[in-house]
Order: structure tokens, then sequence, then C-alpha cells
């Protein structure tokens, strides 16, 4: 027998073997799902009072519990990286440049770089957090800007920031980053140890390094 | 979500759970971790659900998701070292033909998906590479790499070949 029917008879007879049971999953997952939304529904409740705290705080002149008078105040929704969920800011964004060799050394495909890092052999990227939500741009060869790829973002309890693409490109790919300041709370930033589902080493072309912040104009 | 929302959730949920968990099935031959796996991306689906109910077909959505985490899954189990993998011995003489569950689980991880996607769900190669995010060619040499190991696992006679 050739080696497809022999394929086509044995994968057909072991998946019909198999009745799974998906009635009991389906509810386990709406459980999941309604705790998470409370959970993050609670996490909003708290931001939004801390924030107000804050406000309240500047405008009466204090300071925050812990922080020193003259230290800068945190903007709304910047907290520093200290091994517990924390935020990037939501005003502006960052942008990163990288180099056709930097991608090559990675071991991303030439075509690819090529592809990617166009004429001039550099590739800019930016990215803006906003309300869970992340947008990466990039620019081509004439330096117009486009939209690339789009998802939600959330943070491990650890602290690494994890993107989640919705985009039709690579749906529900997950990037996981470690993040840590450059210099000053909520300025430049350095993502490192990427995780990614797939293409690995393009992603740690696209990510790894010092991302400037861009305060909004 | 409203109600209307969940109602065609579900109806969704119904009808993917049981051939994607069996495609993955065919891929990790572990029947729970078929269905977490299957569950996970179902899962992805539901936080995504405004968006992706909007596709044109939201379950070849799920089935590129849970088929990248199962090819993640198995790419993990191999990175394993190979005394705690002997710690765990799939059991394949429980399945209709476990030959070929043996010799499937000898490929590396998207040889299988490669396979079972051909072979299985006699998906076109243009859609085996928009699953796997690879080209074309790719998906071929996938194919035919895993058609020699498997011919050789299974004993493919020469007279057979040359037919």
């Amino acid at each position: 027998m050739l080696v497809e029917d022999r394929l086509r008879q044995g994968l057909e007879a072991n998946a019909t073997s198999f009745t799974p049971s998906g009635e009991g999953r389906l509810e386990t997952l709406h459980r999941r799902r309604r705790r998470r939304t409370a959970t993050t529904a609670a996490s909003l409740g708290t931001a939004a009072a801390a924030l107000v705290a804050g406000v309240v705080a500047q405008l009466g002149g204090l300071s925050l519990p812990g922080q020193s008078p003259d230290q800068d105040p945190a903007r709304p929704g910047v907290i520093q990286p200290s091994g517990r969920p924390t935020a990037l800011p939501e005003l502006g964004g960052f942008v990163h440049e990288v180099t056709e060799k930097q991608g090559l050394a990675l071991g991303v495909p030439r075509q690819t770089v090529d592809q990617l890092a166009g004429k001039d052999r550099i590739l800019l990227l930016g990215i803006q957090f906003r309300f869970g939500t992340f947008t990466i741009w990039t620019n081509d060869d004439r330096y117009k800007s486009t939209a690339w790829d789009y998802g939600s973002y959330e943070f491990t309890s650890d602290g690494h920031l994890v993107l989640t693409t919705i985009s039709d490109k690579c749906p529900s790919c997950t990037t996981t980053l470690s993040w840590r300041w450059a210099g000053r709370t909520g300025q430049d930033v350095v993502f490192s140890s990427v995780d990614r589902d797939t293409d690995g080493d393009l992603a740690r072309w696209f990510w790894e390094g010092r991302w400037t912040y861009q305060a909004p104009r | 979500m409203r109600a209307n929302e969940q109602r065609e959730y579900d109806w969704y949920f119904r009808a993917c759970f049981p051939p994607v968990s069996r495609t993955v099935f065919l891929m990790v031959h572990d029947r729970e971790l078929a269905e977490d796996i299957t569950q996970e991306a179902l899962y992805r689906m539901l936080r995504h659900w405004r968006t992706v109910s909007e596709y044109e077909r939201p379950e070849a959505w799920v089935r590129r998701v849970a088929i990248r985490i199962a090819v993640r899954e198995l790419q993990r189990r191999a990175a394993r070292v190979s005394k705690e993998r002997l710690g765990q011995p799939t059991s394949y003489d429980e399945l209709p033909d476990p030959d070929v569950a043996r010799a499937v689980a000898e490929l590396a991880p998207m040889q299988r998906a490669a396979v079972v996607l051909f072979y299985w769900e006699d998906r076109p190669v243009h859609e085996i590479a928009e699953v796997l995010a690879v080209s074309e060619s790719t998906v071929k040499q996938h194919l035919y790499r895993a058609r020699q190991r498997l011919a050789s696992l299974l004993g493919e006679g020469a007279n057979d070949h040359a037919r």
C-alpha cells in the first residue's frame, strides 16, 4: 500500500476514535472569562482611585505615600518596574531604528530583511500603548508611516509585557518582552529577552534595544 | 458580552471544538492536551470575539491558533532532555492504528503539522503555508521529507513506490 493511503486510513481511524467533550470546556471557558473581567474591572477601579488620589495630592501640594517631595511626580500610567504589574506611558509613543546588518546578524533571512529594511537598509518602528491596546507603525523608504500591527497588551505578575496580536496577519500570536527604563522613569525604554510564538529571530530584530520616548505634540 | 454575541460564540465553540481537537490530537497524541490546546485557542477567540466574528471564517482563525500552539508545545517537548521524556512514555497501543501514530510522532513538529493538515484535513499547500506562517515551498519541503521518513517507518514496499 502506498504510504499516502496508509497514512490517510491510519489518521482517520485514530482521529475518529477520539470523541472530544466540549460542553464542560465551554462552561470552564466562560467562567475563566468572567473571572478575568472581574479582575480587570477591579484593577481599573484601583488605578482610577490611585489617579484621583494623585491629582488631589498634587493640587494640595502634598506628596504621595512613599514619594519624596522633590521626586518628579509620576505621570498617569507610569510606574517604575518593580517585579509587579507595571505600565508604560499612554501619552506619546516610542520609536526604534534597526539596521539591515543587525537583522542578518540575528539570523533573519536575507529576503525578509531586504523587504523590510528597504533601500535605505534601515527600518524605523514606532509603538503606542493606549487603553490596553498597542499599535505598531513603520515607515517606507519615502518616510510614509503605515500601521503594521495591532492588538492588546498586558503585564504579567512578574512585570513582563505581553503583546497579543489581533490583526489578521498573525492572529493571537503573542510576544513576551522583558523591559526596563533606560534612564528616567517614563522616558526611553529598553526591551530585551524576546519570546515569541513564531518568527523569534525577526521579533528579536524588531524589539531588542532602546526605544526612544516621544512626547505628544 | 451581550446575550446574542454569546449565543453566536457558543455556536462557534460547539462547531469548532470537536474537529479542531481531533486535528490537534493527531499531532500531540494526548487527548487531554489536545482539548486543552483547543480550549486555549477558543478562549483567545472569546477574548477577541468582536474582531474575530467579523472575519469571513472565524473557524479558520481558531484552527490556525490551535495548530500554532500545538507546534509550539511539540517544540518545547522536543527541547526537553531525553531522560525527562522517558519518564512519561506515550502509549499508542490503545489507538486503532498505533503504527501510524508512532510514525507521525517521529516527525519534527512542523512536519507533523503539515502531514496532519495535508493527509487528514485535505488542506491545500497554500492554506497550510498560511496556517504555519511559512512559505509554500517550505510546506512542500516538510511534506517531502515527512513522506520519505514515513515511507521508511511504515515499510512502504519498493514496488508500491514505483507504481
